[in-house]
């Protein structure tokens, strides 16, 4: 698609509209940032009690880098997983569900981490009960998540 | 839509039905977290890909609900049990609407 001269003046346009009107900060982040961590904990377990249980969390003791933080997370038998870094503006890093397909509940990923913090993970298993694991972790430099 | 955006997936070489096996996958992708403040001081509106999903043969292998948290070009490795050859389907899903997705057929030895 070619851009016409007609077109490109309707773009400089509502480019200068939307410069004109600038959204506020708090319009787009209040949101996320507005759920604690008893929030998200309990949105997760909807009720159930939480204990501790064999939910492993490999996370390295320090991070140099909170930009990219490798993690995994995995709980023999669990049918849910919720990542959360309590340290981070929004909480909730990621949530899996394993599928009939799933080999183990096990994932891997990279994460952002804003501060040092203890990572904590829920899981839910068949019975819906909810097992944590927590794992401490000592960031050096701030990865704005 | 985001241009340029690759998708990069790993399986084993050679699968034995009943196996697990480690999947490995990739996405280049900036996860533009949403906290960032641009140089004028205007907040950067978030633009993530917010779900991952996996399926074998139309039966789901994970399904991933993802927060800004997940750093630049999202990773993802998880395992899978399949019961015979057939097709892994891999669809991200962005926060701009577009969904990128990739499949590779197994089969097994």
């Amino acid at each position: 698609m070619s851009i016409g001269r007609r077109g490109a003046m309707q773009v400089s346009l509502g480019a200068l509209l939307c410069l004109a009107t600038p959204l506020r900060a708090q319009d787009i982040l209040a949101p996320p940032n507005s759920a604690t961590l008893e929030d998200v904990i309990a949105a997760f377990s909807d009720g159930s009690s939480i204990r501790d249980g064999s939910v492993t969390v490999t996370l390295p003791e320090i991070a140099e880098d909170g930009y990219r933080v490798s993690v995994q997370v995995a709980a023999p038998e669990a049918t849910e997983i919720l990542l959360v870094a309590p340290g981070n503006p929004v909480m909730p890093v990621l949530r899996a569900k394993f599928g009939p397909m799933a080999g183990a509940a096990r994932v891997s990923t990279r994460m952002r981490l804003a501060q040092t913090q203890d990572v904590l993970v829920l899981a839910r298993m068949p019975d819906g009960s909810i097992q944590k694991g927590l794992k401490p972790v000592s960031v050096i430099v701030g990865g704005c998540a | 839509m985001a241009t340029g955006v690759k998708t990069r997936i790993k399986l084993p070489r050679e699968v034995r039905a009943g196996d697990m096996i480690t999947i490995k996958t990739l996405i280049t992708h900036r996860m533009e977290s949403g906290q960032r403040i641009d140089p004028v001081g205007m907040p950067i509106p978030r633009s993530i890909i917010h779900r991952f999903l996996c399926t074998f043969d139309g039966e789901t292998v994970v399904d991933l609900e993802i927060g800004p948290g997940v750093s630049t070009n999202p990773f993802f490795e998880f395992e899978a049990t399949i019961p015979g050859s057939g097709v892994f389907t891999f669809a991200w899903f962005d926060d701009d609407g577009a969904i990128y997705t990739d499949s590779k057929a197994v089969v097994v030895a």
